[in-house]
């Protein structure tokens, strides 16, 4: 239990520093990451792209639909693709900014291609202050885990680190039970 | 103390990583153009693809990539169907049409052929309703992109159609003889060979070319079978269609005014020809 507590205080930093690391990233480059799916109904191709777009200081998700007939048997091409540009804003990016709404960095977009597209314009600021805050947990149990850590280590008491070299089975300053070595 | 040096060398690791990813060698400069790249994910063809069928609903940006003239636009008219064509990785657009799709003008959009003799597409299927934009590879042969067609207007219509190219003994007019062009200044006269290119209605080619035009406007294949010399160039005029809607006897007085105008002889008979035949295999249950 308590290694799956260590895993989970090592991981919950990590979306944090990723969004910190793409909000410096997103100034320098813009990224678009897609994902195309497409599933045929009765011959008729329902096509839907997922991607997320990165412009400075925001990103984008982003879907949009579309339908193909195609020849039986030719498929669509579908999978992730990724590809870079210089960093450019998604107002300028995305068609029908202007008639989206939203406040704070935040934007939301219907309909901007075909009917049925939406797209959601986030500012890096707002992953990257929840994965803090989701974060803080994971720093206090590190700390307190380090801190147990060290006083085990060095004889102290684990509950308050009074000096138990001398001590037998309870902690004279706070009255913790020590375990009896075996 | 004997975790101090995988831990600084992990940090370190992280570290660069982090640095690349923050701060790559080779900053892009191509300016990310997205509304382009998904009209073109939508109006191109994969190179599997000969033949693609897009339905509604279209992008606000459509009529952008393929303007309405003002005429038009001033009586609210916008453009229904697109014909798109793809030639060595390229988009063209290459034709739209005011009214609504059909059979029939997928038939005009993918194969260019719209009528007898080289195809015969039953009225009931050909008004079928299909509507959207076309797009075809200008370099698929003929025969694949039947196939392709085949398989898609099935699929649109609901109807399983099957698109066969038969040889099948049709009525055909023979030309023979010598080529002489003499104009007829008779305003009444059927006239389909002109003095001028027409630049609006019309074409210009070869006398196999032209043949093949006036057997779109007669409905019947015409059989080359002249002398030689062949004019290098003959001008021609498809106005009015004025062909196709005669009777069987105004078509023989046709025929024999242009026989006076160019010389040749139009001999009508029957011939097994090849034509593209058009058919419905069974309902879909």
């Amino acid at each position: 239990m308590r290694f799956l507590l260590y895993i989970l205080a090592a991981l919950l930093p990590v979306p944090l520093i990723l969004s910190a690391l793409l909000w410096i990233r997103s100034y320098r480059v813009s990224d678009n990451l897609t994902l195309d799916t497409a599933h045929n109904d009765a011959g008729k191709w329902n096509h839907l792209q997922r991607g997320l777009y990165t412009g400075p200081g925001r990103f984008v998700y982003y879907k949009r639909p579309w339908i193909t007939y195609r020849e039986a048997g030719h498929p669509p091409k579908t999978g992730w693709t990724l590809e870079h540009y210089a960093p450019t804003n998604p107002d300028q990016v995305f068609p029908s900014y202007s008639s989206g709404s939203g406040r704070f960095g935040f934007w939301s977009l219907k309909d901007y291609w075909v009917v049925g597209s939406r797209a959601i314009v986030i500012p890096f600021w707002a992953p990257t202050a929840l994965s803090f805050i989701l974060s803080i947990p994971a720093f206090l149990f590190a700390r307190r885990s380090a801190v147990k850590a060290y006083r085990k280590r060095y004889g102290l008491c684990v509950a308050c680190g009074y000096d138990l070299r001398e001590s037998n089975d309870r902690c004279p300053e706070c009255g913790w039970a020590m375990k009896p070595a075996n | 103390m004997k975790w101090i040096i995988p831990i600084f060398a992990a940090a370190m690791v992280i570290g660069h990583l982090a640095w690349r990813l923050c701060f790559p060698s080779q900053r892009p400069t191509a300016t990310p153009f997205l509304l382009t790249q998904w009209e073109e994910t939508v109006y191109s063809l994969d190179a599997d693809e000969d033949v693609r069928f897009v339905p509604p609903p279209f992008s606000p940006q459509r009529p952008a990539r393929y303007s309405v003239p003002p005429s038009l636009k001033a009586q609210g008219l916008s453009w229904q169907q697109l014909m798109v064509r793809v030639s060595g990785g390229q988009i063209l657009f290459s034709a739209a049409s005011l009214g609504k799709g059909t059979v029939r003008s997928a038939f005009t959009y993918c194969s260019y052929l719209y009528r007898a003799p080289d195809l015969e597409l039953p009225y009931d299927l050909s008004q079928l309703p299909a509507d959207g934009d076309w797009i075809v590879r200008e370099e698929a042969p003929l025969e694949r992109r039947m196939k392709a067609l085949e398989s898609i207007l099935s699929e649109i219509t609901g109807r399983k159609l099957a698109i066969d190219r038969l040889s099948v003994e049709r009525d055909v007019v023979i030309a023979r003889g010598k080529w002489e062009f003499h104009p007829s200044a008779d305003p009444k006269a059927a006239q389909f060979y002109t003095p001028d290119r027409d630049m609006k209605h019309g074409g210009v080619g070869t006398l196999a070319d032209s043949f093949r035009s006036l057997g779109e406007q007669l409905g019947q294949k015409i059989i080359d079978e002249t002398e030689e010399p062949h004019p290098r160039e003959v001008f021609w005029t498809d106005r009015g269609h004025f062909f196709a809607t005669l009777h069987d006897s105004w078509r023989a007085d046709a025929l024999a005014s242009l026989e006076k105008q160019t010389s040749l002889k139009f001999v009508q008979t029957r011939r097994v020809i090849p034509v593209w035949i058009v058919s419905e295999k069974g309902k879909r249950q």
